[in-house]
């Protein structure tokens, strides 16, 4: 037999007590739900059984440990081991292997009734994991903390002093992977790497610092409380300081690269940045910034899911995040999502509420009274003083919804799905009346009075739908807007209203003529407006008209854009070609319309666009 | 023509220039001793002279602050745990587990080395009278060293190092104790280096003496010949300056009263101190000392170190 097992055997004879007293205490949950009405028992259980194993496995590491070492040196018992043919480590692997058997023995058998009582339950394994996992740490702090009280040379303040800066350098580190908002997306994992890395280093510091006392002290107490200090200098505050020196030097995300979808407040103050980052793959973070103030906030915005919305005062955003901020950058795996409307920045007036996993964008009524949540198969309308949901309305037919928007009054909201169109009147008393029309459309838009649907079909053709003079039905007698030629087709929109209610309609498409038809409110063409040769994007309107732009090298890697101003009466004002569109997902649904729209220069920087000046001012900070 | 080649076997113990500092106090300075094969070394001195620390330092658990010890010629310190199977220890405080019973210790000791003798050890303590299933924290001070003693020699050490065992024991039970380690001897010729304040009975067994004083060895040298060097002298008072016919003899203590002048010299020699009472200054005699009573003049407070360990 080996001798560190010899040793072992040795310090676990006559502390088979504390074995049966783990047994013992692991009843005492079994009869907490009898005293505590109303509470489920096994979550009770597993709490109470949680709580007294660490507390045990802590109060008997530390008089166990601390009387394996630190008491045999105060005594003067080491000279048994030390008058015997065992090397050091044999008698410093015996003790901890020892005191390993007698703490993990204890938790199981504390764990025990419980295991038994609630066996079938798949989350016991995780807490009984941890604190198993956590063992080494318990035997390293019996082993130090008894050296250390016993032993009671003027080394316990070094001791103290360092234990306190080596854990405040790692809280550092936690606190800075947690809440540094522009670390790398493995952050998350970081810092659960860090936490785990840093008790690790603590365990291995404790255990190394006890070993180097029995190594050089053997049996004088003083020589081995300084070995174990010098032990513990020199290891946890270099390791402190590395990891979070380490930690300061994580790459951070430089906001100028987060080159995704962007969304202003109407007033232009708040703006929604996102990923994705270039050079970073899979990390895309969702962040509201602050022009006058500068504050920023992170959004734990659901990969995939809808984009933040901006009231249309600017003062309010609406999101939908997992309940869990940790998941919401990591792990997509997640529970339950969670309506959040709030101001921007402000989590004191974050108000949240629990909505369905499906949700694919969120709208805000003009009026800012009511928030409309697509799903695939059915739109909720919920008012957004108590975030209930005051109608649900679900798809025909198998149906899926795609795209909604609220018409200019506040009172109508649309949605499209691949049959047709549904309308939705909203009253303040929240009762709806449905109205659809099928028309195959694949994008729509709704007229600044709400009388009135844009329902494009994929092969360019284009309904005009009007609604009845009760607003309570959807007519589909509005008539065709003759498609311009040669016709846009797709799904992204290259249509809509203008202010003054007329239409636009966009034409061409890659290396072919382009441009802009504009039509009246009845949808009669009125002019068309030729703007050179390539692919027509169709940006936010604006006071003065509608933003374009034409792509003459529709290539991701290769844009070639120059932005158009479209005034209702056909005037197009070309704008600087330095300037172009930032690129929304669908600038209907996701924001609000923009004061100023944003773009982006040659240099990638976030501009605001004034209409009235025709001038662009930075958004972000400067590099 | 076959050359025999003798191959000579190292001192057991060579203490070399061992010091031992606690903090800026020396309590062992610069000592040097050499304990040979079957020796048995009485390592002398009054409390808290550095018996204790001397032995630790000995036995591997103590780092010395300076010099160092060699055991069979390796180094205590660094080789420790396989010098141990050579070595018994019997430690001034019994430290064996209060929990364990002197069958289960011996049981986790038989593990250990391999030259274990269970017979012995159980015959050995019968013959103590210890019994083999108490826990050894229930047993009394003498029968605790008793059962260290019988622990450490069941290994048949090749060292027997006992620090101070008889200290707190009855008349009867260190009569015991040094009837098993004369015993041994005997039977084994096990080298032995004990620390002691019982000079009576160590004297009947020790082959060599060291005295330490004040952390340093003062006298390091075969029983034999110090108990011939070192004597007492009684003379009477005489006209001539008596003391300063005594300084070859290097007194060690020196006692005047109304009968004469009484003298404890470290060097002693037959030729001179016939020679000294053929002046006939004074009449005078020498006695041979007990080894109490030589150590009490060496380590007394106006005692000058002599020979030894010089």
């Amino acid at each position: 037999m080996s001798s560190w097992i010899a040793v072992a055997r040795r310090e676990l004879h006559g502390r088979r007590v504390a074995l049966a007293g783990a047994l013992g205490l692991g009843v005492v949950p079994l009869g907490l739900p009898r005293l505590v009405a109303g509470t489920s028992g096994a979550e009770l259980r597993l709490a109470a059984t949680a709580v007294l194993a660490l507390a045990y496995v802590g109060i008997l590491a530390l008089v166990v440990g601390g009387g394996m070492l630190g008491g045999e040196l105060a005594e003067r018992r080491l000279g048994f081991y030390f008058a015997r043919p065992l090397s050091t480590a044999a008698i410093f692997a015996g003790k901890v292997a020892a005191l390993l058997v007698l703490l993990v023995g204890a938790q199981l058998f504390v764990w025990l009734p419980t295991l038994i009582c609630d066996g079938s339950r798949a989350d016991l394994a995780p807490a009984v994991a941890v604190l198993m996992a956590a063992t080494p740490l318990f035997v390293g702090v019996g082993l130090v903390a008894g050296v250390a009280a016993r032993c009671r040379s003027r080394w316990l303040a070094v001791d103290i002093a360092v234990t306190v800066a080596g854990l405040w350098l790692f809280a550092l580190v936690a606190r800075q992977l947690a809440f540094e908002v522009w670390l790398h997306p493995g952050a998350p994992l970081r810092l659960f790497g860090a936490v785990g890395g840093a008790l690790g280093i603590f365990s291995v510091a404790l255990l190394a610092g006890a070993a180097a006392a029995l190594a050089r002290g053997r049996v004088d107490a003083m020589r081995a409380h300084r070995a174990m200090s010098v032990v513990l200098v020199a290891t946890l505050l270099p390791a402190g300081g590395a990891a979070l020196a380490a930690t300061r030097a994580l790459e951070r995300t430089d906001i100028h690269r987060l080159s995704g979808v962007t969304a202003a407040s109407g007033d232009g103050d708040w703006i929604y940045v996102s990923g994705p980052v270039a050079g970073q793959r899979a990390y895309e973070p969702d962040f509201l910034w602050q022009r006058s103030t500068g504050r920023w906030r992170q959004l734990g915005v659901i990969m995939g899911g809808p984009l933040p919305s901006f009231a249309p005062d600017g003062a309010r955003v609406a999101w939908i995040e997992t309940d869990n901020p940790l998941a919401v950058w990591g792990d997509h795996a997640k529970t339950v999502d969670t309506l959040v409307v709030g101001e921007p920045g402000d989590a004191r007036h974050e108000r949240r509420a629990p909505t369905g996993d499906d949700a694919m964008a969120i709208a805000w009524s003009p009026d800012g009274r009511w928030l409309a949540l697509l799903g695939e198969k059915r739109i909720e309308l919920r008012d957004t003083g108590t975030l209930r949901t005051r109608a649900t309305v679900e798809a025909p037919g198998g149906a899926r919804f795609v795209r909604a928007r609220f018409a200019g009054d506040g009172l109508r909201a649309f949605a499209l799905d691949g049959e047709g169109v549904t309308g939705l009147t909203v009253s303040a008393r929240g009762t709806t009346t449905l109205a659809r029309v099928a028309t195959h459309a694949v994008w729509i838009d709704a007229s600044p009075r709400g009388d009135r649907i844009l329902a494009a079909r994929a092969d360019g053709a284009v309904d005009l739908l009007a609604l009845d003079g009760a607003a309570r039905t959807l007519l589909a007698a509005g008539g065709r807007v003759a498609a311009p030629s040669p016709p846009m087709v797709g799904f992204e929109q290259h249509g809509g209203f203008l202010p003054d209610g007329s239409i636009a309609l966009g034409f061409g498409g890659d290396a072919e003529r382009a441009g802009v038809r504009l039509f009246d409110r009845d949808g009669g063409p009125t002019r068309t407006v030729e703007l050179g040769v390539g692919r027509v994007i169709f940006g936010p309107v604006t006071s003065r008209g509608l933003l374009v732009a034409i792509d003459a090298n529709p290539t991701p890697s290769q844009k070639n854009e120059r932005l158009f101003l479209i005034a209702p009466d056909g005037g197009a004002h070309a704008l600087d070609p330095r300037w172009r569109l930032q690129w929304t997902l669908d600038p209907a649904i996701a924001q609000t319309p923009a004061a100023q729209p944003l773009l982006r220069d040659d240099d990638n920087r976030l501009l605001a666009w004034d209409p009235a000046t025709d001038r662009a001012t930075p958004l972000l900070p400067g590099r | 023509m076959m050359a025999l080649r003798v191959v000579e076997s190292p001192p057991v113990v060579v203490c070399d220039g061992l010091t031992i500092r606690y903090g800026a106090r020396a309590v062992a300075d610069d000592v040097r001793f050499v304990i040979p094969r079957g020796a048995v070394y009485a390592l002398l001195g009054r409390n808290g002279a550095g018996k204790s620390s001397i032995i630790r330092c000995l036995v591997g658990q103590r780092r010395p602050s300076a010099g160092g010890v060699r055991l069979f010629g390796r180094d205590a310190w660094r080789e420790r745990a396989s010098l141990m199977a050579r070595v018994g220890v019997v430690p001034e405080e019994p430290d064996a587990p209060p929990a364990m019973t002197v069958a289960e210790l011996a049981e986790f000791s038989r593990r250990l080395y391999q030259r274990w003798d269970q017979s012995a050890l159980v015959a050995r303590m019968a013959r103590f009278g210890v019994p083999m299933h108490t826990r050894f924290g229930a047993l009394s001070k003498g029968q605790k060293t008793q059962a260290a003693l019988s622990l450490a020699l069941a290994a048949a050490p090749e060292l027997l190092v006992l620090d101070d065992p008889t200290l707190g024991m009855d008349l009867v039970a260190r009569r015991e104790l040094y009837g098993e380690l004369i015993g041994e001897l005997a039977d084994r010729g096990t080298t032995v280096l004990l620390t002691t304040h019982e000079l009576a009975e160590v004297e009947s067994i020790a082959t060599h003496v060291g005295i330490l004083r004040a952390g340093r060895l003062v006298i390091d040298e075969p029983l034999e010949l110090l108990k011939g060097r070192v004597r007492q002298i009684r003379c009477a008072h005489g006209p001539a300056d008596v003391a300063g016919a005594l300084a070859p003899f290097e007194p060690l203590a020196l006692r005047s009263d109304g009968h004469g002048i009484e003298a404890v010299v470290g060097r002693y020699e037959p030729s001179a101190f016939d020679r000294f009472r053929r002046a006939g200054l004074v009449e005078a005699e020498a006695q041979p000392l007990a080894l109490a009573d030589i150590f009490s003049a060496v380590v007394s407070e106006e005692a000058e170190p002599s020979g030894g360990n010089a």
